[in-house]
């Protein structure tokens, strides 16, 4: 938090980052830009974070609350129980939401959520106001015009620029480190920072999936593969999320979602797993299954290929805790009678 | 400094002289880019007033003179100031390199972007955000090694004792045409959230403007811009024609490949800084030089005229449309628009 | 832009470059069997010829057959239509303004067919090449309408370096719009990122045939007139003193170029460098003589199509790479040679 800089008190200096720093060059010259920052940052969370009150006392808030985890680009600190919460994803806000905060704004909108979010329709309180990241770039002044305590965001709204730019003014969490977050690491944190339990939000997902996997005995410790159909090629998705059926990846599975993770669609035979999961964005499902390769498939002939529509596919991509709630519900029947034909 | 009115042959023009270094000025010049400066300083405290939470000049004047603190600082100098004056400072950089190429190529429809500058920067960001999955520092990095080994590569390439402008032209369309293939490719095979991050990126953005980028950016574009001026003299000569420079005592390989120098370095830096903000490179010298109704592509009229037209359309992209858009959508729209414009225009003159 | 003219044969000249004409068409014409037959024999998945073999004569096993027909056939044959048709296309544009560096591009085509169909699936939610060829045939087809009335404006003809001028803004203005439409959602983006690659995988043959009328009247236009842009490329007053009708030639090649080039695109989304490159190749062999250089572009058209969608199965198995990201990988160190090769270029 930059703007604890110049709080007179060491225990609330910036915490050293374990993270190499990227940004030297540009921390040199902005220090003199810093030093006002951090005493406008000072004097605008005087009274929500009481930072830098009189020296000598303790760190946290009037409250007694303080947490600090480590975000992408350094420490992030709060010391009183955020209560006017920004969210910068629907992601984070509904972990947000299940952790009990009603974020103050979401950066969203009801369009969105209803058509590729339907099972978030109505969840939220707070402003849906998709000006929080015009061109998925956080914008300091908007989220400032919402007076917050805490923003919450990823790496890809909260750039280290932007960062940068928010840092001084309200305690920033960008994600973790890992480009794509496991929803429980950033449910974890998010616990810390307001003082809820996130382990607990983890924990009640976790049985969720039990439950499932209870249905689906004969599924258990069976391959998956998750593509999405593209012209030419199927390219390999993040399917760590069917691991909630108790499945393991395939061999060729790769979940890295890297420049190279596809194969073509004259290697249809390769998709060999015992459950294939398939986002169907151009509507290529007919001119699959017209290759006669597909009906020998092993998930073909036991009907466990499942193919996804958006809504669904939004919902397995970094789920959180409702989106959970919301895939098992839609997939669950269909790998059930999948099951019952294998078994 | 002495400057003295004597009326010379041609254009009203003031002349001035400072130890060895004497200068003709054209009277409309002066008065174009006076103007256009006031304009600049105009539309960058609209720049200070504008957005979310809307400030009187009273407001950016007492956080500029320090007389208030709290949000309204924040507000003004350390979200709308960095963007500002990056608007300006990029904008004249580009416009100059803009001129200068158009210069030495003698082509209006010349820019730095032949050398496959921006293309190349684009990819060394895209390597840097979608392959090595690095943020925006490390983003600002690979633009600037991308831009400026795309670039050595197109002159090497088009090198065969001496460089040829048409032959430039062509090596650079080649290379910058492959390297595009490649950064389709990069977007296509990326996931989704980091190629929308990128695509952004692509168009030319200021949103990112923080002091930490910006300040620096602005101290080496200061040093590129005293470095074009002191080229200008042979670059005027160059203007006339590669013979008629060589007549005059120019070296004219060496003076282009210097000229070439300073108008990649200074569209790397803004590209590395705000990503390939598009056609104010190609349109500023061309506009300035209308405006000022100049013989040649002047390099203070293309200065200013880039720094107003990055300003206006960022204030355009952030404030008149719609939604929020990357500036360098609204540059490539604001200077296209006025190019057809232009076409138009001189049909209906010539009927 | 540099206006160039194609200086017209030099008699000097005449006895070897009859030799190069009529000696090249052999080559090009085997080139060109070769490439269709590597394009029915390689690809991701490893076939023997032995299983090709058995495929043609239908007794290959049904996995096999279906790759090799119903996969390979269909963008074979899309690369030898949309492959002549760009050939033709750029060989035409490159003659109407004079320019070597022209391409189809320059009239608006691709922003053209990528303005509309952003527009459907960004306003229509369309995402699939099925539904918005006919909208990127359409786009095509207005927007090279919209640059030849700017480039001609005024006096009711064409100037080609007018022309190419309107081509660079419009398409310039347009590109900022169809940006904006693409970053409007993530949706739309994901569907425009595929369109902007252009390829051959996965269309049906209807694709093909929906764009075929097009592209052969296209053809018949281009070829009814090549022979006069001999007399165009001379300049405009020599034309006319030999009786050509310039105005309609134009008009005429600026129908074809919008037919082959727009079908093209429609059926594929954009390949990039196949327009500006082939006349290039084409002129080496062919000289001056439009008639020769047309028929030599619509024949080394497929072959770059051909090995740039070859050459993408194969680098990068076992995924693919569009055939519209290697046009210019395998065309531009052509070109660069080419122009490093020669003392001058055209200009």
């Amino acid at each position: 938090m930059r703007a604890a800089a110049s709080c007179p008190h060491p225990a609330v200096r910036r915490t050293p980052s374990t993270r190499p720093r990227r940004k030297v060059v540009c921390d040199v010259a902005n220090r003199a830009n810093r030093i006002i920052a951090a005493a406008v940052g000072v004097t605008l969370l005087a009274g929500v974070a009481a930072c830098g009150g009189s020296s000598g006392e303790e760190s946290s808030g009037a409250d007694g609350f303080s947490a600090s985890v480590d975000g992408a680009y350094g420490a992030v600190e709060v010391h009183a129980r955020p209560e006017r919460v920004v969210a910068l994803s629907l992601q984070v806000a509904e972990i947000l939401v299940e952790l009990g905060i009603q974020p103050v704004a979401i950066a969203s909108s009801q369009d969105e959520i209803n058509e590729f979010y339907p099972w978030l329709d109505g969840v939220f309180t707070g402003d849906l106001d998709p000006e929080l990241t015009p061109n998925y770039v956080a914008d300091p002044e908007a989220i400032g015009s919402y007076e917050p305590d805490l923003v919450v965001g990823n790496t890809w709204t909260v750039a280290e620029d932007v960062y940068a730019q928010l840092d001084g003014f309200v305690p920033t969490f960008p994600g973790l480190a890992e480009a794509n977050d496991d929803w429980d690491a950033v449910a974890v944190a998010l616990g810390e920072l307001t003082g809820t339990d996130g382990q607990g939000l983890v924990d009640s997902v976790a049985a969720e999936c039990a439950a499932a996997q209870e249905r689906l005995p004969d599924l258990v410790g069976g391959t998956y593969q998750y593509v999405a159909a593209e012209e030419g090629q199927y390219r390999f998705g993040n399917g760590s999320w069917l691991e909630c059926f108790g499945l393991v990846p395939a061999d060729n599975q790769d979940n890295t979602q890297s420049t190279d993770a596809a194969v073509s669609e004259e290697l249809l035979d390769q998709l060999d797993a015992d459950v294939l999961a398939v986002f169907d964005r151009i509507g290529a499902r007919a001119d699959i299954e017209a290759d006669p390769r597909f009906e020998e498939l092993p998930s073909a002939t036991s009907g466990a290929v499942l193919w996804l529509d958006a809504p669904v596919a939004n919902a397995t991509n970094s789920p959180g805790p409702l989106s959970h709630d919301y895939f098992i519900a839609e997939l669950l029947p269909e790998l059930e009678s999948a099951a019952a034909e294998q078994g | 400094m002495t400057v003295s009115r004597r009326p010379v042959v041609g254009a009203p023009a003031w002349r001035l002289r400072a130890g060895p270094v004497r200068l003709r000025v054209r009277r409309r010049t002066v008065w174009v880019c006076a103007a256009a400066v006031v304009a600049c300083l105009m539309l960058a405290t609209a720049a200070l007033m504008l957005g979310r939470l809307p400030l009187g000049v009273g407001d950016v004047l007492a956080v500029l003179t320090g007389q208030t603190d709290g949000f309204h600082r924040t507000v003004v100098l350390e979200w709308r100031a960095p963007r500002a004056v990056a608007a300006v400072v990029f904008g004249a950089a580009l416009g100059v390199a803009g001129a200068m190429f158009q210069s030495i190529t003698r082509n209006a429809l010349a820019s730095p972007d032949v050398l496959g500058v921006s293309t190349g920067a684009y990819t060394g960001a895209l390597l840097m955000m979608i392959v090595a999955g690095g943020g925006t520092a490390a983003a600002a990095g690979g633009a600037l090694v991308g831009a400026v080994a795309a670039s050595a590569a197109v002159y090497l390439l088009a090198f065969r004792s001496g460089v040829q402008g048409n032959r430039l032209v062509i090596v650079g369309i080649a290379v910058t045409a492959m390297l595009t293939s490649f950064n389709t490719w990069l977007i296509l095979a990326a996931e989704l959230d980091a190629a929308v991050s990128a695509a952004v990126w692509g168009q030319g953005d200021l949103s990112g403007a923080a002091w930490g980028g910006t300040a620096p950016g602005v101290a080496v574009i200061a040093v590129l811009l005293l470095t074009a001026t002191l080229l200008a003299p042979g670059l005027r000569q160059l203007d006339l024609g590669d013979d008629a420079a060589a007549g005059s005592g120019v070296a004219v390989e060496r003076t282009r490949l210097r000229v070439m120098a300073v108008a990649v370095g200074l569209t790397a830096v803004v590209t590395a800084l705000a990503g390939p903000v598009a056609f104010i490179a190609l349109a500023a010298p061309q506009i300035a030089r209308r405006v000022m109704r100049a013989p040649g592509v002047p390099l203070a009229g293309a200065a200013v005229f880039g720094a107003v037209l990055l300003l206006v359309s960022d204030l355009v992209a952030q404030h008149v449309v719609p939604t929020v858009l990357p500036v360098g959508i609204v540059t490539v729209v604001v200077g296209g628009s006025y190019l057809v414009w232009l076409l138009i225009e001189e049909a209906r003159r010539r009927l | 832009m540099n206006a160039s003219r194609t200086a017209p044969p030099r008699p000097a000249d005449g006895a070897r470059r009859r030799v190069t004409r009529f000696g090249g068409l052999p080559v090009v014409l085997v080139a060109l069997a070769v490439m269709c037959v590597l394009s029915i024999a390689l690809g991701a998945k490893s076939i023997s010829p032995v299983t090709v073999v058995e495929a043609v004569i239908g007794t290959a096993p049904p996995g096999e057959a279906f790759v090799l027909w119903e996969l390979r056939g269909p963008r074979t044959l899309l690369c030898l239509a949309v492959g002549a048709a760009l050939g033709v296309a750029g060989m035409l544009v490159q003659a109407l303004t004079r320019n070597p560096l022209a391409d189809p591009g320059i009239l608006g085509v691709n922003a053209g067919a990528a303005l509309l169909v952003a527009v459907g699936v960004v306003f229509l939610g369309l995402d699939s090449i099925g539904e918005y060829r006919w909208l990127a045939i359409a786009g095509a087809l207005l927007v090279t309408v919209l640059v030849y009335l700017i480039g001609s404006a005024g006096r009711g003809q064409i100037d080609p370096v007018r022309l190419t001028l309107a081509g660079v803004a419009v398409a310039a203005v347009l590109q900022g719009v169809i940006s904006a439409l693409m970053l409007s959602d993530p949706r739309s983006f994901d569907t425009m990122r595929n369109w902007n690659a252009g390829t051959v995988a996965s269309r049906e043959l209807d694709i093909l045939w929906s764009v075929l009328p097009l592209l052969a009247v296209g053809m018949a236009v281009a070829a009814a007139a090549s022979p006069a842009l001999n007399a165009i490329a001379m300049g405009d007053d020599v034309a006319v003193s030999l009786g050509v009708p310039v105005r309609v030639v134009r008009i005429a090649v600026v129908v074809a170029v919008t037919l082959l080039a727009g079908g093209a695109t429609a059926a594929t989304g954009p390949l990039v460098f196949i327009g500006l490159m082939v006349p290039h190749i084409a002129r080496v062999l062919a000289g001056p003589d439009q008639r020769w250089v047309f028929l030599y572009s619509l024949l080394i058209g497929p072959i770059l199509v051909l090995a740039a969608d070859v050459l993408g199965r194969l680098v990068m198995r076992p995924g693919e790479i569009p055939v519209g990201i290697v046009t210019s990988f395998v065309g531009a160190p052509v070109l660069i040679a080419l122009i490093r090769r020669r003392r001058a270029v055209a200009s």
